[in-house]
Order: C-alpha cells, then sequence, then structure tokens
C-alpha cells in the first residue's frame, strides 16, 4: 500500500463546482453588488412610474383641473400617527403651471433615466473587476496546484496542453465568473420589477407580460437546446466528410487504379445527403426560434393596444398607465433573452470548468510552507535510511524490490547499475523525485515525504540527467537556486500587494531580490558573482563563460571610468599584439580600409548601430540609408548578394527546428523570417529574366546581405569593385550624416569606446583574421594572458554570466547545460548532493574531471552518484550495486578495485582495444 | 576557395560522399575554413579535442610521441577527418598533426560536430560505420600481433 503523502496544508485543493467556488472566494464583492442591484430597483420603478404621470397630470392636464393653475413636486413630508400629530410637512416642495410641470416631470424622467445608467455603469465595472479578481485567483491556484504535483505526477503532464489551459481555456471562464451570481440577479429583479409594475397597472395586462416572459423562458430555451445539439452534428459530420475526402484524395491513385470513382462519389454524395438533413432540420430549428421571437415581439403590443386600449375606454385603464405599460413592455425582452443566454453559457462554462479541474485534482499533492511553527531541522550527520523500500512500474514489474540500506552522512556513495535500472531509481527515490514507494526513506527520523519544499531544498540538491534551463542569463539560472524564500515586502500596503491578497495570490515582490547569500555563504552581490563563476569553473563552463564574455557588450551603466579602462586596455592590447608579433591576425578598423572580416554592413557604415532607425529590418526602410545605398548603385549588387544567401540559407536551414543551436549560430535567416525567403526563392524563379521584384523584397534581400561576412560565409561574392562602392558608400554615410542620427551610430575610433559593440571589438579594434590558421585560438590565448594584467578578466567572466541562454536552454550545446544545472546544485552548498547520471553530455576526460572538482568541493557534505562509469579521479566511501530490482551495498570500495558492470566492462574493453589501436586509424581518419 | 568548391572536396571524404548537397552544405556553413603554411601545427598530442577537422587538400603529417620519441603513424593528403575520436570519446588529442605543405581544413568546433551527428543522421551511420571498420581491423592487427606472428 501506498503511504499516504500528507494532504495540501494551508490551502484548500480546487473546488470542482464552479458556483460554490466563484461563491467562496467572491462573497463579500458579490453581496456589495447584489445590494448595488437591490438599490436601483426603486430608480428603476420610478422610471417606468414618472411617464405615466407626465401624460396624465401634466399633458391630460389631470393635476389642473377644476380651476387649478399649480401643481406642487418634490414636497417632502414625515406621515406619523393622528395620535402623535399627523403627517409633518418638512418640505413644501415647488409648485408649477402646466408647461412648467411638465418639463420639471420630464427632468425628473430624465434624472431616472441617467439614475438607472449611473447603476448599470457601477455594476458592470464592479463585476468586471471582480470576474478579473477571480481569474486572477483561478489561474494561480492551478499553477500552485501544479507546483504541487508529485514529481512522477508532473513527468507525466503535457506542457503545452496545460499552459494554453491556464492561459486560453480559463479565459472564458473568467468571462462568465463576473456573471454567475450577478447576471440573473439584475435582470431577473429588473424583469420581476417590470412585471409588477405592468401588474400593478393592470392585472389582465400584467398576465400578457407573464405569458409572453413563460412561453420566451420555457419554450425558446427548448428550441434553441435542439438547435445546438444539430448544431453540434453538424459539425462533427462536417469534419468526418473532409476526413473522407482527404483520405480518397491521398487515395486516389488506388481509386482510380481499381476503378473505384463511382463507389467514392456514391459514398461522398452519402455523405452530403446526410450534412443536407442536418443542416435543412438545424435552419428549420434555427427560424423557427426567430419567428417564435419575432412573433412574441410584435405579437404583445397587439394585446397591450388591443386590451389596453379596449381597457381604457371602459375607464378601468388611463392613458397615462397605458403608456407606462408598453414602456415597461419594452424593458422586458433584453433581460428574459440575456438570461436564455445566460443560462446557455452556464451550462457551456460550467461543462469547461469541470474538464479543466479534472486534470488538476484526483492527485495527491506535495506537501505545502508551513508559516511560523518550522520542524526540527535535520541533523547534516542524519543517516539516510532506506527500509524495505520497493517501487513497481505502472505494470506492476518491481524497480526496486525490499531495499534496506543506511547511508551514513557525511559519505561519498555511489550507485552502480546498467542504466535504466533500478539504479536511477534508487536516486530518485532518495532525492524525492519520486514518492510513489513502499516501504520507507528517511533522512534521520524525517520521513522524506513528510518535508516542506524549503526544507527539501536545503537538505538535498538533485541534478536530473536532462538539465532544465529557464529563459534568463546564465547567472539568473544557477543563482535561482538561491530564491526559496521570500524577501521582506516593504510595501506590504501597496494596492497591488492588498490586490494580491484578495486575489490568493502570493504578496511577495518576484522583481526583488530573493536570493538566500547566506545558504551560498556570501556576504554580497559581488561574493555571490566569485561563487558562481567558481561553480561554474568547477563545472566546466570557464572557457565558455570567457567567450561568451568576449561577445558581449558593456553594461548599460557602464561608467566613464570603465569605459577609459576599456581604452586604455585597447592601446596597451595594440602594443602587445605588435611585441608578440600578433598584429598580423587582427584586421583593424580602418577608415580608409575596407574590413574583410566585418559583415557589409559594418563596413558601410564603419561602425555599429547603436539606435533603433538602423538597427536589423529597419535600416533597409530608413530614407537615409537607402539613399546612400543607392548613391552608390549598390541596390542591385547588395540585392544579389542577399539573394544568394537566401538561397543557400533556405535550402540548408529549413529542415532546422527554430531555436536549435545550429540554425542560431549558423543561418543569417531568422527563423521568423525562413518562410518568407522560402516563398521570395520560389517567386524569384518563377518571374521573367531580367524582371524586378518587389521593393520590400529588395529591402529585405538587402538586409540579408548587410549581414555577410566573406571569410565567415565563403559564397564568394565580395568583389574589389564592391568594396570600392562600399568605401565610397561609407565616407558619403559619415559626411552626410543628419544631425538627428547621431546616436543611431557608434563610428570605429581608436580613442572612442563603443557600448553596442562587442567587448571584444572593444579591446581589440579590429576582427580576428578567420581564415588564418589558428589565429582564433592564438589571439584568444593572448587575451587570456593579458586580461588579467589589465583588470578586465573580471568584466568579461561577469558579461559571460549575462549570456542568454535561450528558451529551455536551446542556445547552449547539451554539456554547457549540464554545467549549469550542476553549479545551480552547487552554489546552495546543499547536505546532500544527488547526481542522477548528471555527467552523459560530457566527454570521457571532463566526466573524470569534473567529478573530480565537485567531489573536492562537497567534501564534507554528502554527495550520491550515478553514472555509467568508474569514477577513477575520485575515492568513495559506500558503493551500492543495483543488479535488476536487488540492492547491495559494500563499504569503503575504494580500498579495492570497484567492480564494474557490464557496460562499463565494455567501456573498458573499449579503452584497452583502443590504447593498443595504432593511431594512424584511431585519430587520424584513415 | 568558395563553398561550393569545398562542398566538392568535402565529397572526397567518405562519410561525405552521398550526402545531399544541402546537408553538405550546412556542414561548410557550420565550420571555418583555414589556411595552414608548411610546418603549422594543426593540433597538438595532449591538446583538449574541441574540434573536429576536414581535410579539404594539402598533406598532413600525423605522429604520436611517447619518452621523448616521436612516431610518426602516418601521412594524409587530400579528403580525410581529423581528430573526430578525441570528440566523440571526450578524451584528449591522441597524435599531433602537423602540415607538410599548404592545407585547407575546414574546421567545426566539437559541440557543433556533436549537434550535426543529430541533425545528420547519414553522416552519425557512415561515421559509426568508419569507427566500426578500425575496431574490426585493429583487432585483426592485434590477433596478428598476440598469434599469428608468433605462430609463424
Amino acid at each position: 500500500m501506498l503511504n499516504a503523502v500528507p494532504r495540501p496544508i494551508g490551502r484548500d485543493a480546487l473546488d470542482p463546482n464552479l458556483f460554490r467556488y466563484i461563491w467562496t472566494h467572491s462573497r463579500r464583492d458579490q453581496i456589495v453588488v447584489l445590494i448595488l442591484i437591490v438599490a436601483s430597483l426603486p430608480f428603476y420603478w420610478l422610471s417606468l412610474e414618472i411617464p405615466k404621470r407626465i401624460v396624465n397630470e401634466a399633458v391630460q392636464g389631470e393635476a389642473f383641473v377644476n380651476g387649478v393653475t399649480e401643481a406642487t413636486l418634490f414636497t417632502l413630508s414625515l406621515p406619523l400617527p393622528e395620535a402623535w400629530g399627523g403627517t409633518i410637512a418638512i418640505f413644501q416642495g415647488f409648485t408649477f403651471d402646466q408647461v412648467g410641470y411638465l418639463f420639471a416631470l420630464s427632468f425628473l424622467f430624465l434624472f431616472y433615466v441617467l439614475a438607472n445608467g449611473a447603476f448599470k455603469y457601477g455594476i458592470n465595472i464592479l463585476k468586471g473587476i471582480l470576474a478579473e479578481r477571480m481569474m486572477r485567483r483561478l489561474r494561480f491556484e492551478l499553477f500552485n496546484t501544479l507546483m504541487r504535483f508529485r514529481p512522477e505526477d508532473i513527468r507525466n503532464v503535457k506542457s503545452a496542453e496545460v499552459a494554453s489551459m491556464i492561459k486560453d481555456e480559463v479565459e472564458p471562464i473568467g468571462g462568465f465568473i463576473g456573471d454567475a451570481y450577478i447576471q440573473p440577479a439584475f435582470l431577473s429583479t429588473q424583469a420581476l420589477t417590470a412585471v409588477a409594475f405592468i401588474l400593478t397597472q393592470s392585472f389582465w395586462l400584467g398576465m400578457v407580460a407573464v405569458a409572453v416572459v413563460l412561453v420566451q423562458a420555457f419554450v425558446i430555451p427548448y428550441l434553441r437546446r435542439e438547435q445546438l445539439r444539430l448544431g453540434r452534428l453538424r459539425q462533427i459530420a462536417s469534419r468526418k466528410l473532409a476526413g473522407r475526402i482527404g483520405e480518397m484524395v491521398d487515395g486516389s491513385r488506388t481509386i482510380q487504379a481499381y476503378g473505384l470513382k463511382d463507389y467514392s462519389e456514391a459514398e461522398i454524395g452519402g455523405r452530403l445527403g446526410n450534412l443536407f438533413t442536418i443542416r435543412s432540420a438545424l435552419y428549420r430549428r434555427k427560424f423557427a426560434v426567430k419567428y417564435l421571437n419575432t412573433i412574441l415581439a410584435q405579437t404583445t403590443p397587439f394585446f397591450f393596444y388591443s386590451i389596453g386600449g379596449y381597457l381604457a375606454l371602459r375607464g378601468s385603464l388611463d392613458i397615462g398607465q397605458l403608456v407606462a405599460v408598453i414602456a415597461a413592455y419594452r424593458d422586458l425582452p433584453p433581460p428574459i433573452k440575456e438570461l436564455i443566454d445566460w443560462d446557455q453559457r452556464r451550462a457551456d462554462v460550467t461543462i469547461k470548468y469541470e474538464q479543466i479541474i479534472s486534470q488538476f485534482s484526483g492527485r495527491e499533492l506535495l506537501p505545502e510552507e508551513q508559516g511560523g511553527s518550522a520542524s526540527e531541522p535535520i541533523p547534516p550527520d542524519a543517516p539516510i535510511q532506506l527500509s524495505d523500500l520497493t517501487v513497481t512500474d505502472q505494470r506492476g514489474t518491481a524497480l526496486l524490490s525490499g531495499a534496506s540500506l543506511v547511508i551514513n552522512r557525511p559519505a561519498h556513495a555511489i550507485v552502480l547499475g546498467s542504466s535504466g535500472s533500478g539504479r536511477d531509481i534508487l536516486a530518485r527515490v532518495i532525492g524525492r523525485q519520486t514518492t510513489r514507494y513502499e516501504g520507507s526513506v528517511k533522512y534521520g527520523v524525517r520521513d522524506l515525504r513528510s518535508l516542506t519544499p524549503r526544507e527539501l531544498a536545503t537538505e538535498i540538491a538533485y541534478v536530473p540527467p536532462e538539465p532544465e534551463l529557464f529563459s534568463g542569463s546564465i547567472r539568473e539560472n544557477v543563482v535561482m537556486a538561491l530564491k526559496q524564500s521570500p524577501p521582506t515586502n516593504a510595501d506590504a500596503n501597496e494596492l497591488r500587494w492588498r490586490e494580491a491578497e484578495r486575489t490568493g495570490n502570493p504578496t511577495s515582490d518576484g522583481l526583488a531580490d530573493w536570493k538566500d547569500y547566506e545558504a551560498a555563504h556570501v556576504r554580497d552581490e559581488d561574493e555571490l558573482e566569485k561563487a558562481v563563476l567558481n561553480m561554474l569553473a568547477i563545472t566546466g563552463m570557464a572557457d565558455d563563460l570567457y567567450n561568451f564574455g568576449l561577445n558581449g557588450t558593456l553594461p548599460r551603466d557602464a561608467d566613464e571610468a570603465l569605459q577609459s579602462r576599456v581604452v586604455a586596455s585597447r592601446q596597451e592590447i595594440r602594443g602587445a599584439l605588435v611585441e608578440a608579433g600578433f598584429d598580423k591576425l587582427i584586421e583593424p578598423f580602418d577608415f580608409a580600409r575596407f574590413n574583410p572580416q566585418a559583415s557589409l554592413g559594418e563596413n558601410l557604415v564603419f561602425g555599429v548601430v547603436a539606435g533603433d532607425r538602423l538597427a536589423g529590418a529597419g535600416r533597409t526602410g530608413d530614407a537615409y540609408f537607402r539613399s546612400i545605398i543607392a548613391a552608390e548603385a549598390l541596390t542591385d549588387p547588395l540585392a544579389e548578394i542577399g539573394r544568394r544567401i537566401a538561397e543557400n540559407g533556405v535550402e540548408v536551414f529549413s529542415d532546422l527546428p527554430s531555436g536549435h543551436p545550429l540554425f542560431e549560430r549558423f543561418s543569417m535567416i531568422r527563423a521568423a523570417d525562413l518562410e518568407y525567403y522560402a516563398e521570395l526563392m520560389d517567386e524569384y524563379r518563377s518571374t521573367e529574366v531580367g524582371a524586378r521584384l518587389p521593393d520590400p523584397a529588395i529591402d529585405k534581400l538587402i538586409e540579408l546581405a548587410l549581414e555577410y561576412v566573406e571569410p565567415r560565409h565563403r559564397l564568394g561574392l565580395v568583389t574589389p569593385e564592391l568594396t570600392a562602392r562600399i568605401l565610397r558608400a561609407r565616407n558619403s554615410f559619415k559626411e552626410y550624416l543628419p544631425f538627428d542620427y547621431a546616436g543611431e551610430v557608434e563610428f570605429y575610433d581608436a580613442n572612442q569606446v563603443m557600448r553596442a559593440a562587442p567587448i571584444r571589438d572593444n579591446l581589440l579594434f579590429g576582427r580576428v583574421a578567420q581564415n588564418i590558421a589558428n589565429a582564433e585560438t592564438r589571439v584568444g590565448e593572448f587575451l587570456r594572458n593579458i586580461l588579467p594584467e589589465l583588470d578586465m578578466e573580471g568584466l568579461v567572466y561577469s558579461l559571460g554570466l549575462d549570456y542568454e541562454v535561450g528558451p529551455r536552454g536551446q542556445a547552449l550545446f547539451a554539456p554547457q547545460r549540464a554545467s549549469i544545472s550542476l553549479a545551480r546544485a552547487l552554489i546552495r552548498e546543499p547536505h546532500t548532493l544527488i547526481l542522477e547520471d548528471a555527467f552523459k553530455d560530457y566527454g570521457v576526460d571532463d566526466q573524470q574531471a569534473i567529478l573530480q572538482r565537485i567531489s573536492e568541493r562537497v567534501d564534507g557534505a554528502t554527495m550520491i552518484v550515478t553514472a555509467p562509469i568508474i569514477p577513477t579521479a575520485c575515492d568513495f566511501d559506500t558503493c551500492i550495486h543495483v543488479d535488476g530490482a536487488r540492492v547491495t551495498v559494500e563499504a569503503n570500495p575504494s580500498s579495492r578495485q570497484l567492480a564494474p558492470t557490464d557496460r562499463e566492462s565494455e567501456a573498458i574493453d573499449g579503452d584497452a582495444i583502443s590504447a593498443a589501436t595504432p593511431q594512424t586509424s584511431m585519430e587520424a581518419g584513415k | 576557395m568558395s563553398l561550393d568548391m569545398e562542398l566538392e572536396r568535402l565529397r572526397d571524404i567518405p562519410m561525405f560522399r552521398d550526402l545531399d548537397t544541402a546537408k553538405c552544405k550546412l556542414v561548410a556553413m557550420s565550420s571555418d575554413r583555414l589556411d595552414y603554411a608548411a610546418g603549422d601545427i594543426v593540433f597538438a598530442q595532449g591538446g583538449p579535442s574541441d574540434s573536429v577537422y576536414f581535410m579539404l587538400d594539402g598533406r598532413i603529417k600525423v605522429s604520436r610521441q611517447r619518452n621523448n620519441i616521436e612516431i610518426e603513424l602516418a601521412e594524409l593528403s587530400g579528403g580525410a577527418v581529423l581528430g573526430e575520436t578525441g570528440v566523440i570519446c571526450g578524451r584528449a588529442r591522441s597524435a599531433s598533426i602537423i602540415a607538410l605543405e599548404p592545407s585547407t581544413m575546414l574546421r567545426t568546433d566539437a559541440h557543433v560536430f556533436k549537434e550535426l551527428l543529430h541533425q545528420v543522421p547519414q553522416v552519425a551511420v557512415a561515421l559509426a560505420r568508419e569507427l566500426a571498420n578500425r575496431v574490426d581491423a585493429t583487432s585483426d592487427r592485434l590477433f596478428d600481433v598476440t598469434h599469428g606472428k608468433a605462430e609463424t
């Protein structure tokens, strides 16, 4: 039997009943709006009542009979019993003649109309805010629930589906939430008020109104239900028809070869007939509903005019009452119709809500943090005890069977076993990456499953075989491990936090500094930066960081001192390069010379684009830039270069998924533009020779050409004539640059820093000749040696940490992702570090070296490693063998050679062979 | 040498012989072209296996140093792949490569090469076949050394 995971603490599980959920969380707001609705009713009633008085008293002059020439309005009195002195007049009111009385009543009517409008406005605003609050709450609770899924459950969730549920599918529910209680309350009270008003004027006319309402309330929804059913049938039949036609088109060769044309046509004809039957029934139903609605709307006045007129003639109803009844009736149909619509939306949204909730419920959730009473911390030297641990897969096959063992802490343990065996499961259980097991796992006296997320993070750092990175910089991906505890919120009373509290959202600022410096044993940001660099160096990322840094740009807030330091370093580097004889490896930025190592665009502007006007796609559309290109007759040659690039790019990169590192690194065409260029190339191929592409297409091609670097892209497109024209264009560009373009370009200037250019360009003031053998390596080594002397190394590494890893780390290669994932675990200095096949993305030498460095780093803490290698580089205190589902423990294995697994035996054999292999064949490709 | 010529030369290397043009271009466009003068070291034994080289033309020497004695293992000219074993195994360079005459190479970063193997399975299969052949040949020679020669 599964051990029960503690039920959710602190937050209710999602309520499967939508209306109950809404009421529970928005009761107060709902009641406020309902009070407002009730308060609006007298005004509504009076807006119906006044027209009657206008007709009777003012127009027909009932208030002015028997010689009365004035009538009084707005009198205010307090009716008291006779014993207390009778009615007391508080305000005598205003007196009017007949015309004045008419206008006074009309303005009073206008006032009530405006008051009704104001009530509606207020109700709608409150309703909208209430709906938004509830949607915020619902979205957050779904996300919160998801984050509390057990690791094995969350791994089975389809991320795109769940994201779409939280983002898109919740939207219509949110729209309905505001209406859930308020709409029926508002509409029905308004309808009841109108009916009551009619009844008070005339019982029979009231009965007519009630009859119309009843027909609308019962008959029309019934007819509509059938209409909806037929609509669904039509959708299904259409979809099937489309599928079948598609299938037949795909299989048309078989249909024709076997002479199945008539048979296929008969089948499609039959389907079309079925569709016709459904559609005609649907139209009949649809127009029946419409007809009934129209009839009701148009014949009811007949009853009011005929019956009302008859009653008026008989004297049992006056003209004013008749006018008021007709006005009140005119208000009736919209509420009824909207109530019917509300009911339909209720049905749809309830189903949708239940569907969403079902995806998030029925699972055991991990416990939440408990405020205040923290549990006893687990001593770092408390042993890990596994008792009778059994894990089975979904088919009931045992992955681990009755394992009982103790891992004393601190210790370095290795779990050996073939990949995919119980070896990885054991690591996952100890790292609480799965909680579906029998038996018990304890850290000291605490059951592993009872640890809160924060306790778990303090105790264990688990590194999965597949690194999980998030959009953001390398730095952010590492230090995120230090963000468990919310910082103190200084502005807790600020409106946004009060709003967050109302909607069950966190009241902690996600943008504040969450980093727990203490956990990383550092005091401040500077020390943390060093620690991050240190961890990344341990995990083999230093060289990559360095290269990323050299390609980074100076921080926006770089002060004058730093800029001066960069310029001074540039001059030092130049001298040292000449001294070392490396100056030939650099193509300097020289205004008089074309730089083959720079792009055509960089050559043209002789600088780096700093503003938006000349950046990327906007550049070719810029009037000034276009005029410079046109003046040197560069439009056609550049467009031709662009065409060649587009042709190659479309051919080579179309098959690569967007975001793939090869695409990001080598494609000159952005992923979003690939389809455009593919179509453009098709268009180009189909146009006649000599025909000109449209201007926007020419712009797009020039945009590509401006990124072209001959030694890198090697299409052989740069001719001496072209370079001469570009140099002339460079002169014109600089000479005639309009005043308001001043901030758009940073020209290469040996005495100025180029903030928008990579730091490498700033330091070298030129480009490394890519085609000279080992130039890149030699210059790289040269910089490595000189930058510490110039106190610039720290800046370069810091810029490297700023490198954006892309969504899910896609901008990086697998070993780089693995290094960041490992550094993230190390920065927390956890009591227990668990590495599940975490080195699989590295080469053998790197695996050994990184493991050795990590082992030294976590000396004194506990490390549990599973890896398909024998880590000869470091010693282990404990060796856990997992053979199938059976687990055995060997203490002090470092005293003798570890017994390898089958896979490792193969690896050793392979090494033995390669050691004895003549290197001609192994290394040189022959 | 333009990209088109590079593609022609790449086709001299067995693993690219049957590869379609687009994939061949992907390999070339993902690489830097480097020109070596006679005597230049392409890479040295013990250095990091950070890249794979495709020799397009020229002539090189493969040598290995043991106990301060340099043993020349082979001379190669024309299309050849260099340094791929070290990249795949993640081990340091096991031999040195020196250009004997002006030579042109395409240099592919190790990470990029591994991605190419994922993206272009034909190259991965051709490389696996090549390596399997080498293991086979090596086993035969090992057998000859330990048994065959002893018997004769």
